[in-house]
């Protein structure tokens, strides 16, 4: 058996969004109103992408922190500001809502939206239980209402190019993926007020959100939700088990979410004989260390993809082919291999046997191209968005079972 | 902005400090993401590659700065200039077209891209400093690179945050050239070159060629930008235009250093100074 180790060759493969080149066509006439509740961090994003489709109006922003709902304004170029979301869609009547609130007030503004005729694009996770989830889902489909769900790497080509990668069998059978999202980071936003202002504990609790258990979902929700995905559609299914321990370790500055979280996920999948196999996701946060960072690494009996939003590394494994020997024939063609007198040296470096990898590239704008396919298919009437209500459902239901898991508990204790 | 930041904050408690300089972090990454031409996701990469195509809408802040630099570049007569060609890397900010009403971006070459490489350390100040306002941080230094620093608040003796001025030609002088104390200031540093490098990496938008000689240049000013944006155009003006400009726009909050690369003595002088720094 010999290794072919000469078609190893260096491939540069980038990948674009047709939106980039038409984005911006369409006539004034029909603009898309569109408000915009939670103009934080997040919703500013979102507003100051939507400012650059020439058919988009935004008509409202909304947001009960003032300062925060001045930035809104000032990023959507002078929209009206309201602190209050029912006053917004009567006063405003959007065609479209964007949520980017915190989690806890997803079910109620959603529902609300729906009901008043809006189309909906709502940040994930969808909402704070699977059953307002589906409260939602149900809202909408009764309605008729476009819905998307903002999973950012629903719109990155580079996990498009890698599912096409795993659905053609570039990687074989997939056997496992690991998937992490570290970074070094308390994840705590500092307060415009000193720890003894009376209203250091309300402020805290509004800005600092994502630390309370009362407004939020952790790690999972908050940065899991994106890659759970990535996996869910990976594997075309959602998982059948998890199990999940979490803690708050490092970062003891009263938060009530965990600040590290390591689950397994297993997924049925069946062989390429038709027989059934279970896949193993490892799915960690940190925010004491941020090696490898956010990114997934999909493993498969033929090749590996090693994914981050900016870049995708696509490695063969090394694997024997059938080599045909001609026995008849004399010299090399005949021989099964060549000895010499020099002893072959075997490489010291650890990452030898990944080989030069394939790289996809990426200029494409995820956010913005999320928010570009929604508004076309709002505009064309078409409820089959990149990340519609069913996905959202199940991406909620994903992320949330390994919260449940982390607060049951389980596991063996020493000894034994 | 392909460089390293470092906050210098003074605390009684440690996660305070914490907590603020991952924002202030987090704020530079924000404007790299907004105005990076090497980060193809970059709002102003989409510019670059699709604006000579039709009038582009771009974000609101981009479009701010990009009023912010036109402003200079008249300003500086073409010294300060973020629009360049691709074939010849001379600048033309003339073919930048920008329609503040609705917020658009066209250019009228298709060579054209924009660079803000002389402006977006200062910038990313700047946008700290109204996070640091907003939080009521009232004594900290921040620099992007050790050229381009934020001081706020009067540093760790209140007497202003000290900064050491070294001459770029001659690192083997151990001494500062000048000691610069600065009270809620910025100080933005540029030079033709640098003892271990060829060429300079500072072109001339006239010509497109690099600057040549040995200057260097210290603004100190009130506004960030301001300072980034004129300690690299003074050195493309040249000393004599550089002191044309200063009687031509007066700001009494503007301090010039000029280094000429002497190696014996001081070679630092001040083009505008206060009374008490020279």
């Amino acid at each position: 058996m010999s290794v072919n180790s000469g078609r190893r060759s260096f491939l540069k493969v980038a990948v674009g969004s047709s939106a980039i080149a038409v984005a911006g066509n369409a006539s004034q006439s029909q603009r898309l109103q569109v408000a915009v509740v939670g103009t934080g961090g997040r919703g500013s994003d979102l507003i100051r992408k939507l400012t650059t489709f020439r058919d988009v109006e935004i008509v409202g922003v909304c947001d009960n922190y003032p300062p925060h709902l001045e930035h809104g304004i000032e990023y959507s170029g002078g929209a009206k500001g309201y602190e209050n979301f029912s006053q917004m869609l009567e006063d405003a009547k959007p065609q479209v809502v964007v949520i980017a609130t915190p989690l806890h007030l997803h079910e109620e503004m959603a529902v609300e939206a729906i009901d008043f005729g809006a189309h909906l694009y709502c940040e994930k996770i969808l909402a704070f239980t699977v059953e307002a989830a589906k409260r939602i889902v149900d809202a909408a489909n009764k309605k008729g209402t476009i819905l998307q769900v903002g999973l950012q790497k629903r719109s990155n080509p580079i996990y498009e190019q890698a599912v096409s990668m795993v659905q053609t069998g570039m990687l074989g059978e997939i056997t496992a993926i690991k998937c992490q999202w570290h970074r070094n980071h308390s994840w705590r936003r500092p307060l415009p007020v000193e720890k003894r202002h009376p209203d250091w504990e309300r402020l805290d609790r509004h800005l600092n959100w994502r630390l309370y258990r009362e407004t939020s979902q952790g790690l999972m929700a908050e940065l899991g939700s994106h890659q759970m995905d990535v996996c869910n559609r990976i594997l075309g299914t959602p998982p059948k088990r998890v199990l999940a321990t979490g803690g708050t370790d490092f970062w003891r500055d009263g938060r009530e979410v965990c600040d590290n979280v390591f689950c397994v996920y297993e997924y049925d999948q069946q062989n390429s004989e038709g027989k059934p196999y279970t896949v193993r996701v490892t799915y960690s946060s940190l925010q004491n260390n941020a090696y490898e960072g956010a990114s997934e690494l999909v493993m498969g009996t033929q090749g590996t993809l090693f994914l981050t939003s900016k870049k995708g590394l696509f490695y063969r494994e090394e694997t024997g082919e059938e080599v045909v020997i001609d026995a008849s024939s004399g010299g090399d063609t005949g021989a099964v291999m060549v000895t010499s007198g020099k002893t072959l040296g075997l490489k010291n470096d650890p990452w030898a046997h990944r080989g030069k990898p394939l790289e996809i590239d990426s200029e494409s704008d995820e956010t913005r191209d999320a928010l570009y396919s929604f508004i076309r298919k709002v505009q064309n009437e078409d409820r089959k968005t990149i990340c519609d209500g069913a996905v959202g459902l199940e991406n909620t239901a994903t992320v949330l079972m390994a919260n449940q898991a982390i607060d049951t508990g389980g596991g063996i204790d020493y000894p034994i | 902005m392909a460089t390293f930041f470092e906050a210098i904050i003074p605390h009684t408690l440690g996660s305070i400090a914490i907590g603020l300089s991952e924002t202030l972090f987090a704020e530079v990454d924000r404007v790299e993401r907004l105005i990076s031409r090497f980060d193809p996701t970059s709002e102003v990469s989409r510019v670059n590659r699709i604006a000579s195509e039709k009038p582009l809408k771009i974000d609101i802040e981009l479009h701010h700065l990009l009023l912010i630099c036109q402003e200079y570049w008249r300003k500086t007569e073409g010294a300060f200039d973020p629009a360049s060609f691709h074939s010849d890397c001379s600048g033309d900010f003339a073919q930048v077209e920008l329609d503040t009403s609705k917020s658009t971006v066209f250019f009228k070459s298709p060579d054209l891209r924009l660079d803000f490489g002389a402006v977006g350390k200062g910038y990313a100040l700047q946008c700290c400093r109204k996070i640091l306002e907003s939080l009521g941080a009232k004594n900290l230094l921040l620099h992007g690179g050790t050229s381009s620093i934020l001081a706020v608040g009067g540093g760790l003796d209140g007497n202003g945050w000290r900064v050491g001025v070294r001459n770029p030609n001659d690192p083997k002088r151990p001494a500062f050239e000048c000691e610069i104390r600065l009270h809620n200031q910025s100080l933005s540093t540029s030079g033709v070159i640098h003892a271990d490098e060829n060429e300079s990496d500072l072109f001339d938008p006239g010509t497109g060629r690099p600057l040549s000689g040995s200057s260097a240049c210290s603004v100190i000013a009130n506004d960030p930008v301001q300072a980034e944006i004129l300690s690299t155009a003074f050195l493309v003006m040249g000393r004599q235009r550089a002191e044309d400009y200063l009687l031509q726009n007066p700001d009494e909050n503007l301090r010039v250093a000029w280094l000429e690369g002497a190696r014996d003595g001081s070679p630092l002088s001040w083009i505008q100074c206060e009374a008490t720094c020279a």
